[in-house]
């Protein structure tokens, strides 16, 4: 071979777009994106068509950026767990520094669109997201308490209160519940994960509840945060957001998450049953969150069709 | 060996600066459509005919020809 060859073999694992794509953890910005479309229908008034749009994307951008400086912090521990060593820095695809840069650079400029398309308000919003994000959550929570997941589960709720800011330029009652009902799914949804996944956070020494407290424990911390959780939808469909589609979603839905966090409480046993019910606890949480902010949407479509008619209690 | 052969290395080479391409003409389209957008609805700060409808220039033009 030649040294020219050489140099092309050595840099075979040149990254491609989807690599810096993938740094910006896109399951988790589909999750934003429709939570804050959600946010953005559900507001009384609004932006134009285009300026919203503009504004989505301004928010979806700044929670990709946040995942990209995540993943730069994490990409010790990212390359001994199994379910991140695929990532982009791990593989060696993209170096650390890019990521960092790709953070910093992406989150400037989708605070500062937000800013000049939506209001200041909805950017400052979105500022303080990635910083908790990346700073609070990430460098700080994660690697130091047992309550990293609840209190970090602050930055994924925002995103609806960033969109509804961005539409009325302000925060209501219905904006906080919609941040309450993502801020108080994210533990039972995470620890659910966690209990089968417990060997790959003991690897890396994050402590997580089921790491430090023990799995008891955490099947009952699961329980108790899922019985808090119940009212936050129920009375997000009573504020000028909820409607009847959302009301008869949140009754199921709670339903199923009390019936899966309760089988989850009351299991003892080695996972010798492949951790059935901690795993329908998961895909239900994941279903749950879809259901109530679709049913967002569609009071929202039901108020634009067939106008107010709703009683807006909260 | 035929020098027209792209290695791996360029394919993604190719595939990543026609997606930063991509990025950047998304980018400048919604500039663009916002601009639009803002202009038409008189959202800009301090245009004096915002309240009857004109645009920017047409508001400037007349609070010209006023003085």
């Amino acid at each position: 071979m030649t040294d020219m060859s050489n140099m092309i073999e050595a840099r075979a694992g040149e990254p491609g777009f989807g690599d810096y794509v993938a740094l910006m953890k896109p399951r988790v910005m589909q999750l934003v994106v429709f939570t804050a479309l959600a946010g953005m229908m559900a507001a009384p008034m609004g932006l134009h068509p285009v300026v919203a749009l503009a504004s989505l994307i301004c928010i979806a951008v700044g929670a990709g950026a946040s995942g990209a400086l995540n993943m730069w912090w994490d990409a010790d521990i990212d390359a001994e767990m199994t379910r991140t060593q695929a990532r982009p820095i791990p593989r060696g695809l993209v170096e650390p520094g890019e990521a960092l840069g790709l953070g910093l650079g992406l989150s400037v400029l989708s605070v500062m669109m937000l800013a000049v398309f939506a209001n200041l308000l909805a950017a400052g919003l979105l500022a303080f997201t990635i910083f908790f994000y990346a700073v609070i959550y990430s460098m700080w929570l994660k690697r130091s308490t047992p309550q990293n997941i609840v209190i970090g589960g602050a930055a994924g709720a925002f995103p609806p209160m960033i969109a509804w800011a961005a539409m009325t330029g302000e925060v209501s009652t219905a904006s906080v519940l919609m941040f309450a009902v993502i801020f108080l799914w994210t533990p039972p949804h995470f620890w659910a994960l966690a209990l089968f996944r417990n060997e790959d956070y003991t690897r890396v020494s994050v402590p997580m509840l089921p790491v430090v407290a023990g799995e008891a424990e955490t099947r009952r911390q699961i329980w108790l945060y899922t019985l808090v959780l119940v009212p936050a939808p129920l009375a997000l469909a009573l504020t000028e957001a909820g409607g009847p589609a959302t009301l008869v979603t949140a009754l199921y839905a709670n339903l199923l998450m009390l019936r899966w966090a309760r089988a989850v409480s009351l299991r003892r046993g080695d996972g010798q049953d492949g951790f059935r019910a901690e795993k329908k606890l998961f895909g239900t949480s994941i279903v749950y969150l879809f259901a109530i902010f679709g049913a967002v949407i569609a009071d929202a479509v039901l108020r634009a069709v067939a106008g107010p008619f709703w009683p807006v209690v909260l | 060996m035929s020098m027209k052969r792209d290695h791996e290395l360029h394919t993604k080479r190719r595939g990543r600066n026609m997606g930063v391409l991509l990025v950047l003409v998304g980018f400048v389209g919604l500039l663009f459509a916002v601009t639009i957008v803002k202009l038409g609805e008189n959202g800009i700060a301090g245009n004096p005919s915002a309240g009857q409808g004109g645009a920017w220039i047409n508001g400037f033009q007349d609070l010209m020809r006023e003085e």
